[in-house]
């Protein structure tokens, strides 16, 4: 018992107290805060779960991607916090790697505080596949159920790289699968009725592609340069590919032959000793087999020998007789401008010769202007193209 | 087809018009590019001429056949079939260098290039010492001989020759010392035809594999009086024989191949230097 002198001075504080808490109780029940909505995201499924929205039923607007910069890895779980709120009722839908979407409808969030996408019941089959070759396998697709359903890729935003393995994780009760493989070149490769219960790797390697055609192209250097690189690569690649020339070179005068396996359009590039470059886009190599690298091959309309053909009318040839390398050559129809330089990105160097054949096929007669390195121009105006003579510039 | 081409590198060396102007004395010897300990890039001076080697790209030799001046730089033309070009200043404390592209016409130098800026180096790095002295040296015999040869006074081209090549200091020129020319015209001759570092270290051991029988050779034919080496009497009285001296391959074919490379390229120096 508190002594009565103390009671008496403490007694009216107590009753203001009291008082005062009676006062604002009412009104502190009216204004109390909504709790903290959290639940409990579980990716029982084979794919990452990329995003997830979470929006009261029939909302225009889903919101904020709950998982930020966050993924769910299969079989992982993900704590969601939506904040102070008092509504218990949401929309929630997952976004897979895939793209693919699936959405819960009307979750009660307040009753149920985890939220599962996919069937834990499942047994999970993991599965090395390995890309043995030497192309980007782009997509990877497992179907139980046959090629009517091959269902999402399982790569999602992924590749397996040339040489490189990949874990696919698939959650079924069945243990026989069509596997296809996808490569960047946008063939093929399926392999069926694989057994993944009993085998956990498989192996793509493109061994059971039908090969492409391979078709034999002829190179000629009539260049007045040694072609150090040739590559040949489809019009649809990127890549220009190996040097067809290997540890070789191709020297002025020689031949060089290249297997090309692919489709009839090409792009060639050709690479000379000083660095220079030329390239050819979309070359039909059905039509030209023989390509012959010279002075303006890449404009030219025929691609072919044409050797025998010049030779027995008579090609014309420019002679370097000057003191210091010819740095451009024109030959274009009397009056007509001066066209692509004939030397592309070679000179022709002292005392050296190049064939310079017509501008047009059916037209022999051109205006030829030889400019010398200091800047010099020596022209020759209405010169026959296919005369056979050597036109001599000093 | 290489014979071909080392006649013509050395017929083109030995081409050098006698008015050349020569690299300013300061300017030449070795220049480095990069850290001096592992230097990138090494370029060498004389006095009419520019040697770059570098560990990866293909080397470059720059006779010059003739100098002006150009915008503040001195603009040099270099023999052979592309007359290759080198401009050159000097800088604070260093060099700058521009090789212009080989489709870049002249009236639009020296353009926008970017120049190669080198430095002075305490000492050459022994690996670039041990691949390209002997080379470098034998570039600057080379100018020597040109100027001995060019100048029509009776015996002196010969006695350049011994004087170059004696190293022992008795004027005479042993067989050691005739595959060190050997060996120094490989190296001149690769690169002057754009060798990367590897062909360089490759022909200057060719060229010692096949030096040494080749000065055998060389000395059996020149050498009358049987003393084991070559004077300028005997050199400048027989220059003939000096030339046929290649004599009979002998050995594994790549030593035929080197001999007669080697033995070919020093007739043509030979034959080349006595005949102008």
């Amino acid at each position: 018992m508190l002594p009565s002198r103390f009671r008496r001075m403490i007694a009216p504080a107590l009753r203001t107290l009291l008082l005062t808490l009676l006062a604002i109780g009412p009104a502190m029940a009216q204004g109390q805060q909504p709790p903290n909505r959290e639940f409990t995201v579980q990716n029982e499924t084979d794919l990452i779960l990329r995003e997830l929205y979470v929006a009261p039923p029939n909302a225009a607007d889903r919101g904020p991607d709950r998982l930020g910069a966050d993924t769910v890895a299969p079989g992982a779980n993900f704590r969601v916090r939506l904040g102070r709120t008092r509504d218990c009722v949401f929309d929630v839908t997952a976004i897979y790697g895939d793209g693919t979407e699936e959405a819960r409808r009307r979750v009660d969030l307040c009753r149920n505080q985890r939220v599962v996408f996919g069937d834990p019941g499942l047994p999970t089959l993991d599965v090395t596949v390995a890309n043995r070759s030497r192309m980007v396998l782009r997509e990877l697709y497992a179907s139980a159920r046959g090629p009517s359903a091959w269902g999402p890729d399982r790569l999602g935003a992924t590749v397996i790289e040339a040489d490189s393995e990949f874990r696919m994780r698939l959650r079924s009760r069945d243990c026989v699968f069509d596997v296809r493989a996808v490569y960047e070149d946008d063939r093929e490769e399926v392999k069926e009725r694989v057994d993944l219960c009993a085998n956990r790797a498989i192996t793509f390697d493109r061994s059971t592609l039908p090969r492409p055609p391979s078709r034999t192209l002829v190179f000629l250097n009539r260049h007045v340069s040694t072609v150090q690189e040739v590559y040949v690569s489809a019009s649809t690649e990127s890549d220009w590919g190996p040097d067809r020339l290997g540890t070789t070179t191709l020297p002025v005068g020689g031949e060089s032959t290249t297997a090309v396996e692919g489709e009839c359009e090409m792009d060639i590039r050709v690479v000379f000793p000083n660095g220079g470059a030329e390239e050819r886009r979309e070359v039909d190599i059905c039509a030209n087999p023989r390509i012959v690298l010279r002075p303006g091959w890449v404009a030219m309309e025929e691609l072919d020998d044409g050797s025998a053909a010049t030779s027995s009318t008579g090609a014309t040839r420019v002679r370097n007789a000057g003191r210091l390398p010819v740095v451009e050559i024109y030959a274009a129809p009397p009056g007509a401008p001066r066209g692509e330089d004939r030397l592309g990105a070679d000179i022709l160097p002292i005392g050296e010769s190049v064939e310079v054949g017509p501008p047009d096929a059916n037209a022999c007669a051109a205006d030829l202007v030889v400019v010398f390195r200091d800047g010099r121009e020596v022209s020759r105006l209405g010169v026959d193209l296919c005369s056979g003579e050597e036109i001599e510039v000093r | 087809m290489k014979k071909t081409l080392l006649a013509c590198a050395i017929t083109a060396a030995l081409a050098l018009p006698a008015t050349a102007q020569g690299v300013p004395e300061r300017l030449r010897g070795a220049w480095f590019a990069g850290d001096c300990a592992d230097p990138t890039a090494m370029l060498v001076m004389t006095g009419r001429a520019a040697a770059r080697v570098e560990a990866e790209a293909p080397a470059r030799l720059v006779r010059f056949r003739e100098t002006r001046e150009l915008s503040g730089w001195t603009f040099a033309t270099g023999v052979g079939a592309e007359a290759p070009r080198l401009l050159y200043r000097a800088a604070d404390e260093g060099l700058e260098t521009i090789e212009p592209e080989a489709k870049t016409r002249d009236d639009r130098l020296p353009g926008d290039a970017r120049p190669s800026v080198w430095r002075r180096c305490p000492a050459t790095p022994p690996l670039l010492a041990a691949l390209h002295g002997e080379g470098i040296a034998f570039l600057a015999a080379l100018e020597h001989l040109e100027a001995a040869c060019g100048s029509g006074t009776p015996g002196a081209c010969a006695t350049a020759i011994v004087q170059q090549g004696d190293i022992s200091g008795d004027s005479l020129l042993s067989v050691a010392e005739v595959a060190r020319l050997v060996r120094g015209a490989s190296w001149v001759v690769a690169a002057q035809e754009g060798s990367t570092q590897d062909v360089l270290f490759g022909a200057v051991g060719i060229g010692g594999l096949a030096g040494v029988v080749t000065a055998r050779l060389l000395m059996d034919s020149v050498d009358y009086d049987g003393d084991g080496k070559i004077s300028a009497g005997e050199l400048g009285t027989d220059a003939a024989n000096f030339a046929r001296a290649t004599g009979t391959p002998a050995g594994t074919p790549l030593r035929t191949q080197g001999l007669t490379e080697s033995a070919g390229m020093l007739r043509g120096l030979v034959d080349g230097l006595l005949g102008r």
